[in-house]
This record gives structure tokens, sequence and C-alpha cells, in this order.
């Protein structure tokens, strides 16, 4: 066991959360120059605007193809088939590790602990 | 950014309404995509590398201001932790904010079906509108804007955001079914009447009736807009259970009302001395011979630091959780004795631990 927290106040007095770290949300910033903070997250935007387009791309492809016309609306309300939805996955996945895997060096590869590991698997 | 700027029901995905453009959700799946291949995948060694930088720095791991603001020195000496904690940071809020757009296009809209719900059944929801927040209940958890106190529709965002933060493995609330599932019955077996202890959304609590469909089943949550939308959520589900806004401190049940009492993935949300009350106030609801259950994270020890560590510490810190050191550092089975329970099993799987306790005959 771990020593006991030591910023708790007495009774019911709870005044001390006010001082504890994460009680208020901040804006963190974790290298020595915070532009780069600001570089990192504009590259994690930007990834994700360029993925909806190319998902928008796929899913506008594959109404001119089945259909031989798209609409904005068509494309809201499209549903993918299982395939394609896997599909999608797999070429978003592939994105992903494309545009980021250089980010880590050696040191902190990933390891077979996943997520599922540290929170237990559903169904 | 789309072509248009058309707004239709798009229908559900699973329990959840389905974002309010394409666009957001393809956003949300990259989201979630990159969380699981630069963070999930290398959470534990990450752990293991920020422990042994504050090591290797002599700078020891203190869950304070202070030591936070000297461990961030050190992080900004090695780029791997960085990064890792940047992008963990602007993921959350990049989906979280998108979220919170995507639904608000359709804002009025859901308001509409949450008052609508609440005159509906099955079951039923309780809350009060002028209800005064504890300052602990605050908090921005998870750094989800306003917490899942302040905003009406808090709880679908949540029950969307839980998805990205499950990575998938979620689906259809696969997880709590098959903690519903796995929840220990009271030794004589008897399961008449079930309380959820921040019941948040109501996913565990829909389980739970799930499991004991003959049983009167109930969740309280602090926050009147996720109550709300729990029930909101079972009423499409058809699913009789009933929610009620109220402290886990201050249950409105008279003595020995309930047969199980389960708790999931509170009690590191809320402050030691709320636990204490929590723990006296399960232990007075509960019948002689009824049991508890709670589900949360596993304790901290040298060996396994968990949220004892600096990945912990920074998430505490930068994720809105200013209350969950105290308890992965606190005996919590030792509180329960305290409280007058029995412990009859803890186990552990994977960063949660279940720890299952009797109130005497």
């Amino acid at each position: 066991m771990l020593d006991e927290p030591k910023n708790q106040a007495a009774g019911d007095n709870l005044d001390y959360v006010r001082d504890l770290p994460g009680f208020e949300r901040g804006h963190p910033h974790y290298f020595k120059d915070p532009m780069i903070d600001h570089l990192l997250e504009i590259v994690m935007l930007l990834g994700g605007e360029l993925w909806t387009v190319k998902d928008r791309q796929a899913v506008t492809e594959h109404l001119l193809a089945t259909e031989g016309k798209v609409t904005p609306e068509m494309i809201e309300q499209f549903r993918p088939s299982a395939d394609m939805k896997e599909k999608l996955a797999r070429d978003r996945q592939t994105f992903v590790k494309h545009v980021y895997s250089c980010l880590y060096s050696d040191r902190a590869k990933a390891t077979k602990t996943d997520y599922f590991g540290i929170v237990g698997k559903g169904e | 950014m789309t072509i248009s700027n058309t707004i239709i029901d798009r229908g559900k995905i699973g329990d959840v309404p389905a974002l309010s453009a394409r666009a957001d959700e393809a956003y949300t799946e990259f989201i979630s995509d990159t969380r699981n291949f630069l963070l999930h995948a290398h959470w534990a060694g990450m752990s293991k590398a920020g422990n042994a930088a504050m090591k290797d720095a002599g700078v020891p791991i203190e869950h304070s201001q202070a030591g936070v603001a000297k461990a961030r020195e050190v992080i900004a000496d090695h780029s791997d932790i960085a990064t890792f904690l940047r992008i963990k940071r602007s993921c959350q809020e990049i989906y979280k904010n998108r979220i919170i757009e995507s639904y608000g296009k359709r804002g009025e809209e859901f308001l509409r079906r949450l008052d609508e719900a609440d005159k509906r059944g099955p079951g039923s929801v309780t809350y009060d509108p002028n209800f005064v927040y504890p300052d602990y209940a605050t908090v921005d958890i998870h750094i989800q804007p306003g917490g899942y106190t302040a905003r009406p529709l808090v709880g679908m965002y949540y029950d969307y955001g839980t998805s990205i933060f499950y990575g998938g493995a979620n689906q259809d609330d696969a997880l709590h079914n098959r903690l519903a599932r796995e929840t220990p019955l009271p030794k004589d077996g008897k399961v008449e009447r079930v309380i959820d202890i921040g019941c948040s959304v109501g996913q565990f609590t829909c389980a739970l009736k799930k499991r004991f469909p003959a049983s009167e089943v109930i969740g309280i949550d602090i926050g009147a807009p996720m109550v709300r939308y729990a029930h909101l959520r079972a009423v499409e589900q058809n699913v009789d259970v009933h929610f009620a806004q109220m402290p886990s401190e201050a249950l409105d049940f008279p003595n020995g009302h309930f047969d199980l009492v389960a708790c999931h993935i509170l009690f590191h949300e809320i402050p030691l001395q709320v636990i204490k009350k929590t723990l006296t106030e399960a232990y007075r609801v509960l019948r002689p011979g009824g049991s508890f259950v709670l589900w949360d994270f596993a304790t901290a020890t040298p060996e396994n630091p968990g949220y004892s560590g600096l990945i912990g510490m920074m998430d505490a810190a930068d994720n809105g959780e200013p209350y969950a050191h105290s308890f992965v550092s606190c005996n919590v089975e030792k509180l329960m004795a305290d409280a007058g329970f029995t412990l009859r099993e803890l186990g552990r799987k994977g960063m949660l631990a279940c720890r299952v306790c009797d109130k005497p005959v």
C-alpha cells in the first residue's frame, strides 16, 4: 500500500479539493517550447480533417458507382455495408499509422499490453 | 466541412444517437483509431518510461500542485513522454469539442426528446432543477466542458464519448453487460431490489436489470443531465428501471431497503470523505445478508503503481481526475470493513478490481 495522500482536510471540510491537481482544467503544455505543443495539436486536427475528406470521397465514389448520382443528403444518410465499413476502418488505421508512426522513438515501442489489457474486454 | 449545411436525423449507432454529420462521425472514428495507435498501445511502455525518467531525475512523484510542476520539468526533457501526453490531452479536447458541436446542431430537438422522455415509461426519472451541486462535483471530469452536471446534453456527450474512450470495445454496452453477468449474488441468492450508485448514463443499471429481470432496479447519480439521459436511453431500450438525481453520500432510501448495492467506477471520481460517507450509506440501505459490489480502479502497490505513477499523476492533473489518486492510494477494503462490511472477494481485471462484500446478518 502506498502512503495516504497528504492533502486531505479533516471532517467535512472539502475546500481542499480546489487545490488538487485536476480540479481546474488548465491549459497544459508538455514541451519546453509551447509552440511544439501547438504544432502537434494542429497536426492532430489536420489529420482528422484530412480523414473526413478521404471518407467523404470514398462515400461519394461509392454512391456514384452504385447509384449513378450523389447528393449531400445521400452522403449524410449513407450507411456502409459491413464490408465497406471494414475497408474504411482498414484504410483509416493505415492512414493513422502512415502519418504518425514516426512520433515515438524505439524506446517507446508499442507493447502487447493494449487498452483491453487495462480495462478488460467486453463480450 | 461539408458542401452542405443539411442537418438530418442520421438514426442511431448502437444505443446512442448518431452525430449530426457524416464528417463528424468520420472525425471521431479517426480520433478513436489515433488513440488506439498512439495511446492505448503505448500506455504500459510509457508508464514505465515515465516512472524511470522521474527516478533518473531524482524527482519523487508527489500528487500535489508542486509535484506536478516538478514533473512537467522532467517531462519537457523527454520528447516521447511529452508527445504521448500532448496527444492524449489534444485527443480528449478534440473529440469532446467535436461531439458537443455536432449534437449542438440538433440541440433543441434533443432537449425536447429529454423533456418528453421525462414523462414516459417504462421506469421513471426524478431530479431537482434547482439542485445546488457541491464544489467537488463541479469538476470538468475527463475535461468534459462543464463536467457531468452543467450542460443538459452531457449524458449524450458522455455516451458517444465512451465509444471512443473504449476504443470500440464496448459496443452495445458489452463491457457493462459482462460486469453485470459477473456480479456475485448475496449468499442467500435473494435479489429483489438493486441500486446502482453513481449510475452515469445507466449502462450498468440497465445491464443489472437484464441480469435480474424480476427485480426492481434503481440508478442514482448526482448529475441531473446524466439521470435524464439515462432514463431516455432506458425508455428507448424499453428497460424498466428507475433513475433519480441523488448524491451517493446521502441516499434517500430506508434502512435495509436493498438486497444488492452496486457501484461501477464512481469512487475514483469523488473525494475520500465522500467515499467514506457513501460506504456508510451503502451499508445502511443494504439489508442484513445483502451484498455490496464495487468495481473501480485497483489499489496501487509499489509493484503496480497504476494511477500513482507519472502517467496516472498527469492524467489526474490534465484529464480532470483530482480524486483518483486518493482512491487508489487509500485502503478501500479497510474502509469497507470500517463501514461494517465483511469482504468476501477481491479480484483484479486489468486496471479494474472487483470488491465484493456482505452486510453481516
